[in-house]
C-alpha cells in the first residue's frame, strides 16, 4: 500500500514543556521500574491525503458566516429594521471575506487590521451623524416592537432620511461584529465567547417575545455548536505556542489543533449539518403535530416571571418559597406589589384565584385588599421607609398596647349605637398557591385577636390558604347591639389614637415627587384640585346622589334629610371639610374619565418616563393601576391623603342566586380578571377604598375578558378618543414640543422641597434635560469604553505578570524551569523567532546562531535544562533554576529594548509578555 | 468528558428554563433538539464504531536492548464522518519481566483514509516486548458519548535480545576426554587421529608426527595433517525463568545475559551444549541443542518467547526427575536465587556429573561441596566467570 505522507499532518513531534493543565499528575516518561521507554517521537500520516488547506479554509468559512449572518440578519429580521438590502449586504460580504482572511491567515496577516480601522474610524468620523441617527432609529424600531407603541424613544430629526441612516449604522456596527464573530470562530476557536458575542443580539429580541425567523437562529445554533465541536476537539492550549504538534504529558500524547485540521473543520461542518437536520426535522415535527403549549406551563411561566419579579434579597426564604412554588403549583396569584410598570398589556388567563364564600349577600362590591404603596417612585408604588415609622414608634407602640390600628378604625364610626349592622362571615381559599400575605376585607373584626396588624398597612393570618372574617356592613336588614363588637372603653382609646394618627396621615401621605412631570400635571389639573367656591350643600347632594360621580367603592347611600351620608353602613356627617374633599375627589374622578380611556392594551410606559405624567399628558389609555395612581397623585395634590391599593375586588354582580350553594352560602371563584388596583383615600378619620377607574361603578367591574378597551360610563369608547377639554389638550401640546423630552435617559437628583399642600416631598432620580443630547450621550459610552478597555488592558496586564511571577516561584524547580523556558520560547516567538517544526535543540542552535541574544551555548544549556526539568527524573539543582530565570529575564529585557513604540506596548499590554 | 456531560446537562436545564419562559414555538424546537441532537450523535457514531478498525504491528522481529523499535498502529475509518476526538490506549509490556508501559495518545481520526500512527519506544532489558492496544475509543462531536472500537489485531511482538558479553573462561578438556563424540568441529582442528580437518603446509613449531609423509613426497613440499576436533554435547544449561518479589529489571536483565553469554561462549568454542527451560505458555520443558552461535541466537529468541513463571522450579525439578539428564557432563543451573534446598537438592543427583550453580542472589549464597557456585552480580558478567573452568 502506497502511502504518502503530508508534511503538517506528519508531525514529528516533541514533548511540549509546558505543564500540562488538565492533569493533575505528573507521569515520568521513562520508567525505571519497566525499563520501557516511550520517546517522543510520534507520527501521524494519512494515505493518499491530498491538500487539506482548502477544505479547511471552506470549514471555517462555512462556521464563520454561519454566525454573521445569522446573527446581524437575524436581529433584521428580529425587528423588522427597513434598510438598504443590497448595500448592506454587499458591505457584510466584504468585511466578512475580508475578516474571515485576515484570521484564516497566519499571525502576519492580523496586520492588516490596522490599516482597516484606520479606515474604519475615518469614515466612521464622516457619518457620524448618520450612524448616530440610524442607531436612534434602530431604537425607536425596537422600542416600538417591544412595546407595542408608537412613541419614539429618541426624538430624530427628520433631516436625514430613516432608510439611509440606518443602513450606515448597520454597516459600521456589522464590521465590528462581523470581526468579533470571525475572530472567536476562526482564530480562537472559543466557543464560549462565540457564543458571548451573538447571544446577546437574539437575546434582546427574546427576552421581549421575538424571535428572528427560523432560519436564521438555525444559523446561530449551528454556529454555536460547530465552535463547540472545534474548541472541544483540540488541544488549544498550545496552540502556536510549541513546536511541537503533540503535546506531552507523562505518558499521555495530545494532537494539537493544527495536526487535526481537516478532521476538525470538517467535523465542525458536519456537526453544523446535523444540527440544520436536527432542528429542521424538529421545526417539521413541531408543525405536522400542530403543538400548542399546554395551559400548565404557560402558568408555570406566568408564576416563575412572577417569583423573579418579586425576588428580594430581604425575604431571600420567601423569594425562594415563591420559586418553588411558582414550579410546583399550578399557580399563583397575580402580584404586582406595587410595580405599575411591569406590563404595558394585560393578558386576562380566565384562571381563577380564589374562592370566596359569603353566607350572606353584602349587596356591594368586595374589596380584598393586599399590597398598600405608599410613596410614588415614577414606575413603582413602594411602602414608607421604615425610618418613617420609626419616628413615629411611640404611635405605634400605643396601637399595639390598645390593639387598634388604622387598618380597623372604619369599625369605630360615631354612627356604631345607632346604625342598624349586621356581620358577613366570608371564607377565602387560594386556589393559587405560594401567596404569602392575606386579602382583607374593609370592617373586618378582629376575632380572637388573630390579626396580625402591619403598620398601618397590611393585616394578616396565619393561614394563607384558607382563611375566614368576620366582616361588619350596613344592609338594612337587622340590628345588632354594637357592644358586641366595641367597648365604650375601646371607642375612647381609637379617638386619642385616631388624633395621632391623622397627623401622621398628613405627614406621610400626601407627598408627591418634585419634579417636572408633576408639575406638568399640577398646571394641566389645577381647576380639579380645589373644590368651587360657590359650591353649596344642595350641589354637594346632588353630586353624592347621582351615583355616577361618586368613587366610594363600598355600598353608600345618602341621607338627604339629616344631611349625612353613609359608606359600607358607616354614617357621615357632612361638615365643610369633607364636602370639599368630597367634591374635589369626584371632580378628579370625572376629569380622569374625561381625559383618559380604559384599556388593557395600553403599552409599556417609556423606561425614562414618569407613568403618571405619561398616562395623563400623552398615552391617555390605561387600566386600573393607571387610573388609581393618577388618582392618588392628584388627590394628594388636593391636599387629601390617599394611597395606591392592589387586591382583587369581588363585584356585586358576581353575588347572585346562581352561585348559591345547598346550604345557602355565595361562593364566588375570583378569577384573575378580577385582580384590581384602586385608591384609599382618608376621609372622615380612616381610610376609605375609592374608585378612579372608569367602569368600577357601584356592583359592576369592566369586563375584562371580552373587552381590551374599556370606557367610562360618561365617555365613548373610541380608544383613540382625545380629551375634549381644550385646556388638557394644550396642555398635551406643550408637553410634545418640549426639546428632548422623550431623548433622556440619564438621571439627575432634584432637591428635596416642600409641597405647598401641607405634605413633605423626596427627592427622586429622574432625568436632566441638559444631558439628553444623544450625540453627547454616544461619546460618554465611547469614552466609558474606552476606559473601561483601558482598565482592563491594565488589570489584565498586572494579572500577567503577577502569574509569570508566580510561575517563576512555583513550587517545584522543575515546573518553575519549564515555565521560565516556556517564556523564553514565547518571547522569542514575539520577535519572529518561531521554533515550528524544530526540535527543541535544533531550534536552540539556531536561535544562537541567529538572534544575537545569547552566546555560544548559552541557549543550548538552557534547553539541556528545561529538557532535563521536563523529561527527567533528575532534579533541578537551585543553580539550574536561577540560570534559566535570569536567562529568560535577561532575554525579555533584550527583545523589549529591541522594540520599537507601537510594539513596545503591544509587547507590554498585548501580549503580556513584560 | 464528565465536564462535557455536566454542560450538557446545564444546557439542557437552561433549554428546560427558556421553554418554560418563552412562549416562542422556538423555545420548544430548541429543547427537543437539544434532546433530539445526541440521540443523533449517538446513531451517527454507532455507524462509525463498527466500521473502523485498528491493528498495531511493529516493524521488526528483534532488536538488541535500548535500540528504538518503532510501533505502528493503522487505523482505518470506512465512513464519511471523521473523528475528531480518539483516544488510543496502547500497553507494552516485556512477558518475561511482566513490567508493562501503558501510553495514550489523542489524536484524529479521518474519514475515508487509512491512517497511521507511528511511535517510537526502546527497551533496556531484554525479552519479549508485547505491544497491545488497550483499548480505543472514539467520542462524538460533543464528546458526550464514548465508544469502544474492537482492535482487528490487538498485539504485536518484538523480541529484545540480551546483551552477548566475551567471558574469560576456560573450557574444561576433561569433558570431551571421557566422552566419545562423532562428530567434529568443522571450523577447528583438535587432536584426534581418527579425522582428518586439514592437510596443510608445514609451518615452524608443526610437530614431526602430524608431518604427511606421502603427500611431501609428491608435492616436493612439507605438508602436514591437522587432525579434527572432536564435538560433544556434554554441558547442560539450565534457566530458571522462576520470578521473585526481589527481582528487579536489571536483576533478569543480567540473568539473561549471562545465559547469552554463556551459550556464545559455548558456541564459539565449538562446544555443543543443551539449554533446558520451561515454557510456561505451553507447560513444557523445552530442550534445545547449540550447535554454533546462530543456533545460540536462535535458541535466545525461542526463549526469551517464554514467559516467566512465579510458582515453583520446573526446569530443576525436571532435571531431578529424567534419568536422561545424567547423561550431561556438565549441568550449569542458572537462577534467581539459590536457596538452601535447591542447591542440596540439585547437588544430590548424578554425582558424577559436574555441577555449576549460576545465581544472581544479592544476599545469602549457600555453599556446597559437591556443586561449584558462581554469584554474578549485576553489570560484573565478564568478571564473574574470569578465569572460570567451564
Amino acid at each position: 500500500m502506497k502511502e504518502r505522507s503530508i508534511k503538517k499532518e506528519k508531525a514529528e513531534g516533541v514533548t511540549s514543556l509546558k505543564p500540562h493543565k488538565r492533569l493533575g499528575k505528573t507521569i515520568t516518561p521513562t520508567n525505571p521500574e519497566t525499563g520501557i521507554t516511550v520517546k517522543s517521537t510520534i507520527s501521524l500520516s494519512v494515505e493518499n491525503k491530498k491538500s487539506h488547506e482548502l477544505f479547511r479554509i471552506i470549514a471555517l468559512f462555512i462556521t464563520a458566516f454561519l454566525g454573521c449572518f445569522g446573527t446581524i440578519y437575524g436581529f433584521i429580521n428580529m425587528f423588522s429594521i427597513n434598510l438598504y438590502g443590497a448595500i448592506s449586504g454587499f458591505f457584510f460580504m466584504v468585511f466578512f471575506l475580508f475578516f474571515a482572511s485576515v484570521f484564516v491567515m497566519p499571525k502576519k496577516g492580523l496586520l492588516l487590521l490596522l490599516p482597516a480601522f484606520a479606515v474604519y474610524e475615518y469614515l466612521l468620523s464622516q457619518n457620524w451623524e448618520l450612524y448616530i441617527t440610524g442607531f436612534q432609529h434602530t431604537v425607536n424600531k425596537m422600542f416600538y416592537k417591544i412595546n407595542d407603541t408608537t412613541v419614539d424613544y429618541f426624538t430624530v430629526s427628520d433631516n436625514i432620511s430613516k432608510t439611509d441612516s440606518v443602513t450606515v449604522f448597520f454597516i459600521f456596527s456589522s464590521f465590528i461584529m462581523i470581526m468579533l464573530i470571525c475572530y472567536f470562530s476562526i482564530s480562537r476557536n472559543s466557543s464560549l465567547m462565540s457564543i458571548f458575542v451573538t447571544f446577546p443580539l437574539v437575546e434582546i429580541g427574546l427576552y421581549n417575545g421575538f424571535s428572528p425567523a427560523y432560519p436564521y437562529m438555525f444559523m446561530i445554533i449551528a454556529f454555536w455548536v460547530a465552535s463547540y465541536v472545534l474548541s472541544n476537539s483540540s488541544y488549544n492550549e498550545y496552540a502556536g505556542k510549541s513546536p511541537a504538534n503533540f503535546v506531552r504529558k507523562g505518558n499521555n500524547f495530545y494532537s494539537k489543533p493544527n495536526i487535526k485540521l481537516k478532521v476538525n473543520d470538517i467535523s465542525a461542518v458536519l456537526a453544523i449539518a446535523i444540527a440544520i437536520i436536527v432542528l429542521t426535522a424538529s421545526y417539521i415535527a413541531v408543525t405536522l403535530l400542530n403543538y400548542q403549549r399546554s395551559q400548565n406551563i404557560n402558568d408555570m411561566r406566568y408564576n416563575i416571571k412572577t417569583a423573579a419579579e418579586d425576588f428580594s434579597w430581604e425575604d431571600l426564604k420567601g423569594s425562594l418559597e415563591n420559586f418553588l412554588h411558582a414550579i410546583n403549583a399550578n399557580s399563583v396569584v397575580n402580584n404586582q406589589n406595587g410595580r405599575i410598570n411591569q406590563n404595558g398589556n394585560v393578558k386576562i388567563k380566565n384562571r381563577t384565584d380564589m374562592i370566596v364564600t359569603f353566607d350572606t349577600n353584602p349587596m356591594a362590591n368586595v374589596y380584598l385588599k393586599n399590597y398598600v404603596g405608599s410613596v410614588y417612585t415614577g414606575d413603582s408604588w413602594d411602602k414608607l421607609p421604615d425610618s418613617t415609622y420609626k419616628q413615629y414608634s411611640e404611635m405605634f407602640d400605643s396601637m399595639k398596647a390598645a390593639n387598634i390600628y388604622p387598618q380597623v378604625f372604619d369599625m369605630f364610626m360615631e354612627t356604631k349605637f345607632t346604625n342598624p349592622l349586621r356581620s358577613i362571615n366570608v371564607n377565602i381559599e387560594m386556589t393559587a398557591k405560594g401567596y404569602k400575605s392575606n386579602f382583607v376585607p374593609y370592617n373586618s373584626l378582629n376575632q380572637n385577636n388573630s390579626f396580625k396588624f402591619s403598620e398601618d398597612t397590611y393585616i394578616s393570618l396565619p393561614d394563607k390558604d384558607n382563611y375566614q372574617f368576620e366582616m361588619i356592613t350596613n344592609s338594612g336588614f337587622a340590628k345588632n347591639d354594637w357592644d358586641e363588637f366595641v367597648t365604650e372603653a375601646d371607642f375612647e382609646e381609637y379617638q386619642k389614637i385616631q388624633s395621632q394618627y391623622a397627623d401622621f396621615v398628613y405627614q406621610n401621605y400626601l407627598t408627591v415627587p418634585d419634579n417636572q412631570y408633576m408639575d406638568e400635571i399640577r398646571n394641566a389639573y389645577s381647576d380639579v384640585l380645589v373644590a368651587p367656591e360657590n359650591n353649596d350643600e344642595s350641589d354637594f347632594l346632588m353630586i353624592m346622589t347621582s351615583g355616577i360621580s361618586t368613587g366610594f367603592a363600598e355600598g353608600y347611600s345618602v341621607d338627604a334629610d339629616n344631611f349625612c351620608y353613609y359608606i359600607n353602613g358607616n354614617q357621615y356627617k357632612l361638615d365643610d371639610h369633607n364636602m370639599n374633599d368630597m367634591v374635589v375627589l369626584s371632580q378628579i374622578k370625572n376629569r380622569l374619565s374625561q381625559d383618559a380611556v380604559y384599556s388593557l392594551s395600553p403599552g409599556k410606559t417609556p423606561g425614562n418616563r414618569d407613568y403618571v405624567n405619561f398616562f395623563l399628558m400623552e398615552n391617555h389609555k390605561g387600566y386600573c393601576e393607571h387610573f388609581a395612581s393618577a388618582g392618588v397623585i392628584l388627590a394628594r395634590m388636593a391636599g387629601i391623603p390617599a394611597r395606591y391599593v392592589e387586591g382583587y375586588v369581588v363585584p356585586m354582580s358576581e353575588i347572585t342566586s346562581n352561585n348559591r350553594t345547598e346550604n345557602g352560602d355565595y361562593r364566588v371563584e375570583v378569577k384573575d380578571n378580577l385582580a384590581h388596583a384602586w385608591t384609599e383615600v382618608y376621609v372622615n378619620g380612616c381610610w376609605q377604598p375609592f374608585e378612579f377607574t372608569p367602569g368600577y361603578s357601584n356592583g359592576t367591574t369592566p369586563e375584562k375578558e371580552n373587552e381590551s378597551l374599556m370606557t367610562s360610563e360618561s365617555t365613548s369608547n373610541d380608544e383613540t378618543k382625545k380629551p375634549s377639554s381644550s385646556e388638557s389638550s394644550s396642555q398635551r401640546n406643550e408637553t410634545r414640543d418640549e426639546p428632548n423630552r422623550e431623548t433622556n435617559t440619564s438621571t439627575s437628583s432634584t432637591s428635596e422641597t416642600s409641597k405647598s399642600s401641607g405634605g413633605s416631598s423626596y427627592s427622586l432620580n429622574r432625568p436632566n434635560a441638559s444631558l439628553r443630547n444623544s450625540v453627547t450621550y454616544a461619546v460618554i459610552i465611547i469614552l466609558a469604553i474606552l476606559i473601561i478597555a483601558v482598565a482592563a488592558l491594565a488589570i489584565r496586564r498586572k494579572y500577567a505578570n503577577s502569574e509569570r511571577e508566580k510561575a517563576f516561584l512555583a513550587k517545584s524547580a522543575k515546573t518553575s524551569t519549564v515555565n521560565a523556558y516556556n517564556y523564553i520560547i514565547n518571547l522569542l516567538d514575539f520577535d519572529g523567532i518561531s521554533s515550528k517544526n524544530m526540535q527543541h535543540l535544533e531550534f536552540a542552535e539556531f536561535a544562537e546562531n541567529n538572534t544575537g541574544f545569547f552566546e555560544k551555548g548559552e541557549f543550548l544549556k538552557a534547553v539541556s535544562i528545561a529538557l532535563k526539568a521536563s523529561m527527567s527524573s533528575h532534579s533541578i539543582t537551585e543553580e539550574e533554576h536561577q540560570y534559566i530565570t535570569e536567562l529568560a529575564l535577561r532575554l525579555a529585557h533584550d527583545i523589549y529594548a529591541k522594540q520599537t513604540k507601537l510594539r513596545k506596548l503591544y509587547m507590554m499590554y498585548i501580549s503580556n509578555l513584560i | 468528558m464528565i465536564k462535557q456531560k455536566i454542560a450538557y446537562l446545564i444546557l439542557l436545564i437552561v433549554a428546560i428554563c427558556f421553554f418554560v419562559l418563552y412562549e416562542d414555538l422556538l423555545s420548544f424546537i430548541l429543547l427537543i433538539s437539544l434532546i433530539a441532537y445526541p440521540l443523533a450523535m449517538l446513531a451517527v457514531f454507532s455507524i462509525v464504531k463498527k466500521r473502523c478498525t485498528a491493528a498495531i504491528s511493529a516493524e521488526c522481529q528483534s532488536c538488541l536492548k535500548n535500540r528504538d523499535i518503532v510501533v505502528k498502529v493503522n487505523m482505518k475509518n470506512r465512513t464519511i464522518f471523521p473523528v475528531p476526538n480518539t483516544v488510543l490506549n496502547l500497553k507494552f509490556s516485556n512477558s518475561l519481566s511482566e513490567n508493562s508501559e501503558k501510553v495514550s495518545f489523542l489524536i484524529p481520526w479521518h474519514a475515508n483514509k487509512n491512517e497511521s500512527l507511528k511511535t517510537v519506544i526502546s527497551s533496556k532489558c531484554c525479552g519479549k516486548l508485547v505491544m497491545k492496544i488497550e483499548n480505543i475509543c472514539i467520542y462524538d462531536y460533543i464528546k458526550l458519548f464514548k465508544f469502544k472500537i474492537k482492535p482487528q489485531n490487538p498485539t504485536a511482538a518484538v523480541i529484545v535480545m540480551p546483551d552477548v558479553y566475551p567471558l574469560d573462561a576456560v573450557i574444561s578438556n576433561s569433558l570431551h576426554e571421557n566422552h566419545e563424540s562423532d562428530s567434529y568441529s568443522k571450523i577447528k582442528s583438535g587432536d584426534d587421529p581418527s579425522e582428518v580437518f586439514n592437510i596443510r603446509e608445514y609451518s615452524e613449531g608443526d610437530k614431526i608426527n602430524r608431518i604427511h609423509w606421502k603427500l611431501s613426497s609428491k608435492t616436493d613440499k612439507m605438508m602436514v595433517k591437522e587432525y579434527s576436533l572432536p564435538i560433544t554435547c556434554n554441558t547442560l544449561i539450565m534457566p530458571e525463568l522462576i520470578l521473585n518479589n526481589t527481582c528487579t529489571p536489571d536483576d533478569f536483565d543480567s540473568f539473561m545475559d549471562t545465559l547469552a553469554s554463556l551459550s556464545q561462549f559455548f558456541a564459539e568454542n565449538n562446544t555443543m551444549h543443551t539449554v533446558m527451560w520451561y515454557d510456561s505458555s505451553s507447560n513444557n520443558i523445552i530442550n534445545y541443542t547449540v550447535d554454533g552461535t546462530s543456533d545460540s541466537a536462535l535458541m535466545l529468541r525461542k526463549l526469551l518467547s517464554s514467559d516467566a513463571y512465579h510458582d515453583k522450579r520446573y526446569v530443576l525439578d525436571n532435571y531431578l526427575l529424567d534419568e536422561l539428564s545424567g547423561k550431561y557432563a556438565h549441568a550449569i543451573y542458572l537462577t534467581f536465587d539459590a536457596d538452601e534446598t535447591a542447591v542440596s537438592q540439585f547437588s544430590s543427583v548424578y554425582p558424577e556429573v559436574r555441577k555449576t550453580i549460576v545465581t544472581f542472589s544479592k544476599n545469602i549464597v549457600f555453599y556446597n561441596d559437591e556443586t561449584e557456585i558462581i554469584n554474578v552480580k549485576s553489570g560484573f558478567i565478564q568478571e564473574s566467570f574470569s578465569e572460570f573452568v567451564l
